[in-house]
């Protein structure tokens, strides 16, 4: 629902330390959220949120579904894009017995289906563009919101997220004591590495086709990297772009790197069968990935980034003994 | 049939041409591999020097693989285009290449270990590409237009297109991963110890296909005058189909589909040699795809630091527009 601007009177801002790509403003007993534009930061569209209307959401991504889990609001789920890239065994629980069902993504969804569902809020990851049939879904009363989270470059911006959650399900309490949490553990956690002296250098990404994709230095895995006390081997670029090598200039800069992190396999035997010729780096030996707890890490991590982070260091700095186990990440054998 | 004295020279032209593009090939790109880094990646190879490893891993695999791909495609298309006396047939068109793809997608999606391995794709490639040339052999036995055949093919084409789209709506994720990942295609897959076994069928492949060259010259003047001539029609037939399945097999599994060099080269060879003497045709389109696919790669190379673009998109960009100006060309 667009909001006018003669209605913004009476109004309280929700503190976001964060997050770049939304606001969230109390009204009454209601939010006022307001998406951002990643790229421009202007006004992309406004919505009225809150408990005063019945909440019942098809969410299409995953990241969204996890922060509906720990607000313990699955009940206020009716949809998800597909129940093999669902990690939380209530909501899986939910689709066996039937209340929860399959749409799709946001390319194969059906709207028949969607309106049939009896739905009022969709949540899908925002690329910029409509979610298909918007108009007409806006005017059957639904709420499209697009979910930046993933745009986010402060691992505790994605975090920050759930207090939209937090707004749309009457939660926002617990969402911001979620959050104030995590936020307290992730600070702690980076207290860990704040004496250390050696930065092992650490590569990211693979490749697609004959290109090596990699995030550049203002990104979220390289803001991580850092905060676990590693060196980023591109830590000289700028910008939150994706980076592409090709492997030549993969094998000349690596030469010495000592980690390689989120390759995307979950086995060396399928890293070598897309990427034959990355063996004879050193930091082959030293390769740690998320996909052995993919559906888990994806559903999970933005909304728990002190976990990743605390792996991160685990892998990076094992002398650091206050960390003993792994939440998401595995050596890849 | 002898090869004339100026075909002999055009050839002979062509066979210097290909190693020197060849040794342009091996020393374009981002990294400055130089000569003695070649030596020693072959005679005192050592894993730990990245230079050695981008010549040995990379920039040499990345050659043959040119050279093989732009021959046997050629060549493929070429015993296309005579089997069916059709200059626009070619295995990309008739849709050989998408059999190849259909059953590398089922072999893929089935998560079977054996059926994702090297070996197991490069079998269902090849088994993909023979099926579907047999049965563009067998929709041809009832069209006479050339533009019926070409249109049977696209059929194909969109008809496997579908299918293998559904099988990836219905696989699971890492299956997925791993056919897009080979759809992609790449020059650059291979392995320096896989260089051999690929060369060494690719070499017997070509071998064969010298056997059927008088064949192919017999068989421009129609299937039943060939007939009268002694040809037999029908094991003619299969044995071209099977080679060209071999080709296109052997090419599509290790570097994915790769489009219009099997249409555009045997014809850009015609018009030069305006002959239709077959091993000719067969030597100068083998040498002449090769040279097509590593100036390609060249370019790409060049232009890779500002944006890297796949093998297959480049040689569609090139080769369409040329595929068009035939088409122009026969219908005036």
């Amino acid at each position: 629902m667009k909001i006018s601007d003669t209605d913004k009177n009476e109004e309280t801002s929700v503190e976001i330390k964060y997050a770049k790509n939304f606001n969230l403003t109390q009204k009454a007993n209601q939010y006022i959220l307001e998406i951002l534009d990643p790229i421009s930061g202007k006004t992309e569209s406004l919505h009225t949120i809150g408990p005063s209307k019945k909440h019942e959401a098809i969410s299409l991504s995953a990241t969204v579904v996890g922060m509906y889990a720990i607000l313990d609001q699955q009940k206020k789920l009716k949809g998800v894009s597909s129940i093999d890239y669902v990690f939380d065994r209530k909501v899986k629980s939910m689709f066996k017995s039937g209340s929860i069902k399959e749409f799709g993504d946001e390319t194969t969804n059906s709207i028949e289906k969607i309106i049939s569902s009896k739905a009022n809020t969709i949540l899908y990851s925002g690329f910029g563009d409509e979610f298909p049939n918007q108009k007409k879904l806006e005017a059957l009363n639904l709420t499209i919101l697009p979910i930046y989270d993933w745009k986010e470059i402060h691992p505790l911006g994605k975090a920050e997220w759930i207090k939209v959650i937090g707004a749309l399900t009457g939660k926002m309490d617990e969402a911001i004591k979620f959050f104030n949490t995590v936020e307290k553990e992730y600070n702690d956690l980076m207290k860990l590495t704040a004496s250390i002296n050696e930065y092992p250098t650490c590569l990211s990404g693979n490749l697609i086709g004959d290109i090596w994709y990699t995030p550049a230095n203002e990104s979220y895995v390289a803001h991580l990297m850092k905060d676990a006390g590693a060196k980023y081997r591109y830590a000289d670029t700028k910008g939150q772009v994706t980076l592409e090598f090709s492997i030549e200039q993969i094998l000349k800069d690596n030469e010495t790197t000592e980690f390689w992190i989120n390759p995307g396999y979950d086995s060396k035997s399928k890293i070598d069968k897309f990427n034959p010729h990355i063996k004879h780096l050193a930091c082959y030996n030293n390769i740690y990935c998320y996909s052995p707890n993919m559906i888990e890490f994806w559903e999970k991590s933005a909304a728990e980034p002190h976990h990743v982070l605390s792996d991160l260091i685990h892998i990076l700095h094992p002398e650091i003994k206050e960390i003993k186990s792994f939440y998401y990440y595995a050596k890849i054998n | 049939m002898s090869i004339s004295r100026r075909h002999t020279i055009n050839i002979f032209v062509l066979l210097l041409l290909l190693p020197t593009i060849a040794l342009v090939h091996l020393f374009v790109g981002q990294i400055g591999v130089d000569s003695s880094d070649y030596f020693n990646a072959l005679f005192h190879y050592d894993t730990s020097d990245s230079y050695q490893i981008i010549a040995r891993e990379i920039r040499i695999p990345r050659m043959f693989m040119a050279i093989i791909a732009g021959a046997g495609l050629s060549i493929a298309g070429l015993l296309m285009q005579t089997l069916f006396n059709n200059p626009l047939a070619g295995p990309y068109v008739l849709g050989i290449n998408s059999g190849a793809s259909l059953f590398v997608a089922f072999s893929i999606m089935t998560g079977i270990p054996f059926f994702t391995s090297t070996l197991g794709i490069t079998a269902n490639a090849l088994i993909g590409a023979f099926v579907f040339g047999i049965i563009i052999l067998f929709f041809s036995r009832f069209l006479r237009s050339q533009v019926s055949l070409l249109l049977v093919g696209l059929m194909l084409g969109s008809f496997t297109g579908a299918i293998v789209s559904l099988t990836q709506t219905i696989s699971e994720a890492d299956e997925l991963k791993v056919f897009t990942l080979w759809a992609l295609g790449s020059l650059q897959k291979v392995k320096f110890e896989q260089l051999l076994p690929i060369f060494s069928v690719f070499t017997i492949g070509i071998l064969l296909t010298t056997l059927t060259s008088k064949s192919l010259n017999i068989l421009v003047i129609g299937e039943e005058n060939a007939r009268l001539l002694g040809v037999n029609i029908k094991r003619s037939r299969l044995f071209i189909i099977s080679l060209t399945a071999l080709f296109t097999g052997l090419v599509t599994a290790f570097c994915g589909p790769i489009a219009f060099i099997g249409l555009a080269v045997p014809n850009l060879v015609r018009m030069i040699f305006k002959t239709q003497s077959h091993i000719t045709l067969l030597i100068s389109s083998a040498l002449t795809g090769a040279i097509f696919i590593l100036l390609c790669d060249i370019c790409i190379q060049l232009i890779e630091a500002h944006f890297m673009i796949p093998i297959n998109v480049f040689t569609s960009i090139v080769g369409a527009p040329f595929v068009v100006f035939i088409i122009l060309k026969k219908l005036r």
